[in-house]
């Protein structure tokens, strides 16, 4: 093969990989910030992609609203449905145990994808980007100026999350439930407030990454699941609750993806994110950044 | 330092060599060493967060240390799970009770035999007559052991519907079913009353006779001073003296550590 | 208890909704495929959301060597068999000693990675559209080829395992199964490998599945990697709930009661399955966490607070 177009398809491969790289990671994310609070697993957390991007598409397209405003509603539509898991489906369970409470989350996922089904039909969406089409030249390879509107989205996630978590009491207060929740209550703080938050942040997060993605690749009401378990390896692959973690897994994640998919066989494309999560499992499953003592302390 | 690991007297049972535990950046344990003669009570006291059932998880393989080596009759434990220092012949009991929850006190029991069962999965599931006899056999020694604690009436009751008292008996009535060598008790007493807390006494000090070794925590000081052999005192994880209940009585460090605690039952 | 699994042999007496026969017959191979899953969560305290890829497994062990190189059926299952025991010995051994969290996932990515390589491996499988020609179950001559003798081999194949189970349950595994399920560091005090004893039970909820998996392919002759996909798994999951994780019992009446409302009663409602499944779900984990097996147990309960 030329080397000139070797390196561009190497290039095209990176780019790609990033930009869904930024998608996953920001799923981890928000699997994180529950995780950390709760312990719980919310296999919910990739229909809240979906309903970004889904929800996006019903404000800004079908009654068009001017996107700014559709992007604000949005976000707060979907905070508002992550809540309401919390809600109805978290604080609703008697006598909670991990297990039953992940059992909750995947009927609330289900719940939430039906009931899209409902809304929107099977039909994939699609979204004007927010600075067009046209393709930027780099190094060869083409980026689209979506993507960068996508990795934008994840810096702005990392940059507002380290600073809330760093310097709001808010933020600090819903650390010390991670941590801690007795002594958080002890303090006076109102761990089931945190849980709610937690939800709250996830959802929008995760309907950031929808509404990011779906001008690129469409959206339709089934992917959630995809995303969900490719966000949940990006967890595992960075460290299971480590922030830093999640988005480096993200980035890798979607890099192993678009390698594999290019070089290997695109087939395949939507293994590849699972067997480096299964493989992560075998050998080193705390992660990159993770820390083995926290899986010693099983709770469930 | 010279290395003395493996200067283990073949009359030792226990023998924890120069152990560090370090927590994040707390250090729970530094430089602990003892041994532990057979067939002895020794306790181990200390003020609240010395470090007492850390040693206890350590010994039984619960945590790894960071630093140094336990040996309990012949092999080194530091690396092993914790299932497997039961084998081995070590048992315990926890301070917070952790009894079975939705079984009989029998059946608690009984778990404790589980490793002298022989039975694998599949006789268990064809239910050949062997498993039928070695139930029975479970069964009867489970029985012995409870009345050797003084429970055997109210072996089929559900085990949390017993009072507290009751109940750590049913985990010490467990702890023998395993046949140990060395028992672990981790504060017996606590939340006891008076008469509890003589009954256990007593049969500590049985199970002493009967030739088990016996590692315990403890705050309540008489019961300490009245059973114990030798006593270990930790302090913020290091121990500061070792000796007979007379000695540590007059140890000045010891009274210095416990100033502004009440001694007796805390 | 033992007694009413006869119950099933009395039922083929009724002729007069004949169709019902064959919805039992999936029900019986959903019970398989559920009962050592029940065990494994309701003993436990583990979760698999990929068994319908041992489930596929088996069927599709089961077609491709039938089908293409014509081995005995019987031969094809016990290879299904080990397959699963292989994989999910693999699966089992680092995830069990971490959280449960860990085999969650990792049984849900392992059930994807399944199908997708059903769906692509078109030389192998027939990928999406299917493999068809599996032939009919046959014992020393006996042909099994109509809707009743597959109910009879099924629903027997079931009462052994049950059987099975339930010994097992009630010996000192069961015990122990049970000890660790209350507090696992108990157990482990007590000499109990509980990571072991929990790679058990998931090797034996992967071998029944396998073997079900195996029968459903012999029984309408067709498999598609459709039927294996994530929804599966969750249905399978949904089957345990409903009827009942602390019993081996829930796994039967859940199953029959998926079973009648897939095939039966929800078909006019294809389109919102998932919709009624998931409320199904919730409604259940919040009001019947012990599932319709727990039901008497929690209306006497409910009876006896409003008495005082």
């Amino acid at each position: 093969m030329d080397q000139a177009v070797f390196w561009q398809m190497l290039v095209q491969y990176l780019i790609t990989g990033l930009t869904i790289g930024s998608v996953y990671a920001m799923v981890a994310v928000g699997f994180n910030i529950i995780y950390n609070v709760t312990e719980i697993i919310n296999l919910a957390q990739g229909e809240f992609v979906v309903l970004g991007g889904l929800v996006m598409v019903l404000l800004q397209v079908q009654f068009g609203l001017h996107p700014l405003i559709a992007f604000c509603l949005t976000i707060m539509v979907v905070l508002g449905i992550g809540m309401l898991l919390d809600r109805l489906a978290i604080r609703t369970i008697r006598q909670p145990t991990v297990l039953t409470l992940i059992i909750a989350t995947i009927a609330a996922s289900m719940i939430i994808k039906g009931s899209a089904m409902y809304v929107w039909g099977k039909d994939p969406y699609d979204l004007p980007a927010f600075s067009g089409r046209t393709p930027i030249a780099f190094l060869g390879a083409i980026i689209q100026p979506q993507a960068l509107w996508i990795f934008g989205f994840l810096i702005l996630v990392v940059v507002l999350l380290t600073l809330f978590f760093e310097r709001t009491i808010l933020g600090k207060a819903m650390k010390a439930s991670a941590d801690n929740p007795e002594a958080a209550t002890l303090v006076g703080i109102n761990v089931n407030h945190m849980i709610l938050l937690s939800f709250a942040l996830s959802a929008a997060i995760g309907a950031l990454a929808g509404i990011g993605l779906t001008p690129m690749a469409l959206m339709e009401y089934d992917r959630g699941a995809m995303l969900g378990i490719k966000g949940f390896a990006a967890v595992i692959l960075g460290g299971l609750g480590s922030f830093p973690g999640a988005v480096l897994g993200g980035l890798l994640l979607g890099l192993i993806e678009s390698l594999g998919a290019g070089y290997i066989s695109s087939g395949y494309k939507d293994a590849f994110a699972l067997i480096a999560l299964l493989l992560l499992l075998f050998l080193k499953p705390s992660g990159l950044l993770g820390n083995v003592a926290i899986l010693k302390l099983k709770k469930f | 330092m010279a290395d003395r690991r493996n200067d283990f007297k073949p009359w030792m049972v226990l023998r924890v060599h120069d152990v560090d535990v370090i927590f994040g950046g707390l250090t729970a344990l530094k430089d602990v060493e003892f041994e532990l003669r057979p067939g002895i009570i020794k306790s181990i006291i200390g003020p609240n967060g010395a470090g007492k059932s850390t040693l206890l998880n350590v010994i039984t393989g619960m945590i790894k240390p960071d630093k140094g080596t336990i040996k309990f009759k012949g092999h080194f434990l530091d690396n092993v799970p914790p299932y497997r220092s039961s084998q081995l012949g070590i048992s315990r009991t926890f301070q917070h009770c952790e009894i079975f929850e939705k079984m009989t006190v029998v059946e608690n029991v009984m778990v404790g035999r589980h490793n002298h069962m022989y039975t694998d999965i599949l006789s268990c599931g064809i239910k050949l007559p062997k498993v039928r006899r070695e139930e029975q056999r479970i069964r009867d020694e489970a029985f012995e052991v409870l009345d050797f604690v003084g429970l055997g009436d109210k072996a089929e009751d559900e085990a949390t519907s017993l009072p507290l008292g009751e109940q750590k008996l049913v985990e010490i009535a467990r702890g023998l079913a395993t046949q140990p060598d060395l028992i672990c008790l981790d504060e017996p007493a606590a939340g006891l009353n008076e008469s509890d807390t003589q009954k256990v006494s007593r049969i500590i000090e049985e199970i002493k006779w009967r030739g088990i070794s016996v590692l315990l925590i403890e705050h309540d000081m008489r019961l300490i001073m009245d059973i114990s052999d030798e006593i270990m005192v930790l302090n913020y994880g290091q121990k500061i003296a070792e000796g007979t209940p007379t000695e540590i009585q007059n140890n000045p460090q010891v009274i210095e550590a416990y100033l502004g605690v009440e001694v007796g039952n805390a | 208890m033992l007694v009413m699994l006869l119950v099933p042999w009395v039922l083929k007496l009724v002729p007069g909704v004949s169709h019902y026969l064959d919805i039992l017959v999936f029900a019986g191979i959903y019970t398989l495929a559920t009962i050592g899953l029940s065990m494994l969560m309701g003993y436990a305290g583990q979760i698999s959301l990929g068994h319908a890829a041992f489930f596929g497994i088996g069927a599709y062990v089961s077609g491709i060597l039938t089908v293409r190189y014509g081995w005995n059926p019987w031969f094809c299952m016990f290879v299904g068999v080990i397959v699963c025991v292989i994989v999910s010995f693999l699966i089992g051994t680092p995830c069990l000693k971490l959280q449960g969290h860990y085999l969650a996932m990792a049984t849900l990515a392992f059930g994807i990675i399944v199908f997708i390589v059903f769906s692509e491996e078109i030389e192998m499988t027939g990928g999406p559209d299917g493999m068809g020609g599996i032939p009919g179950l046959s014992l020393f001559g006996f042909k099994f080829n109509s809707v009743l003798s597959y109910y009879y081999l099924v629903w027997g194949v079931v009462t052994i395992a049950f059987l099975f189970s339930v010994n097992v349950i009630q010996s000192r595994i069961g015990r122990a199964l049970r000890a660790l399920h209350s507090s696992e560091t108990g157990a482990n005090a007590m000499g109990i490998n509980v990571s072991g004893y929990k790679l058990q039970i998931f090797v034996y909820s992967a071998v029944l599945a396998s073997v079900a998996g195996s029968f459903y392919a012999h029984y309408i002759n067709f498999v598609s990697p459709g039927s294996f996909d994530v929804h599966f798994s969750i249905k399978l999951l949904i089957m345990i709930v409903v009827g009942g994780m602390y019993s081996i019992w829930g796994a039967v009446w859940g199953s029959i009661l998926i079973a009648f409302l897939s095939l039966e009663w929800l078909e006019m409602f294809k389109e919102f399955e998932v919709l009624a499944y998931g409320v199904i779900l919730l409604l259940v984990t919040i009001f019947l966490p012990n599932g319709l097996v727990g039901l008497p147990a929690q209306v006497m309960g409910w009876v006896e607070k409003r008495k005082k």
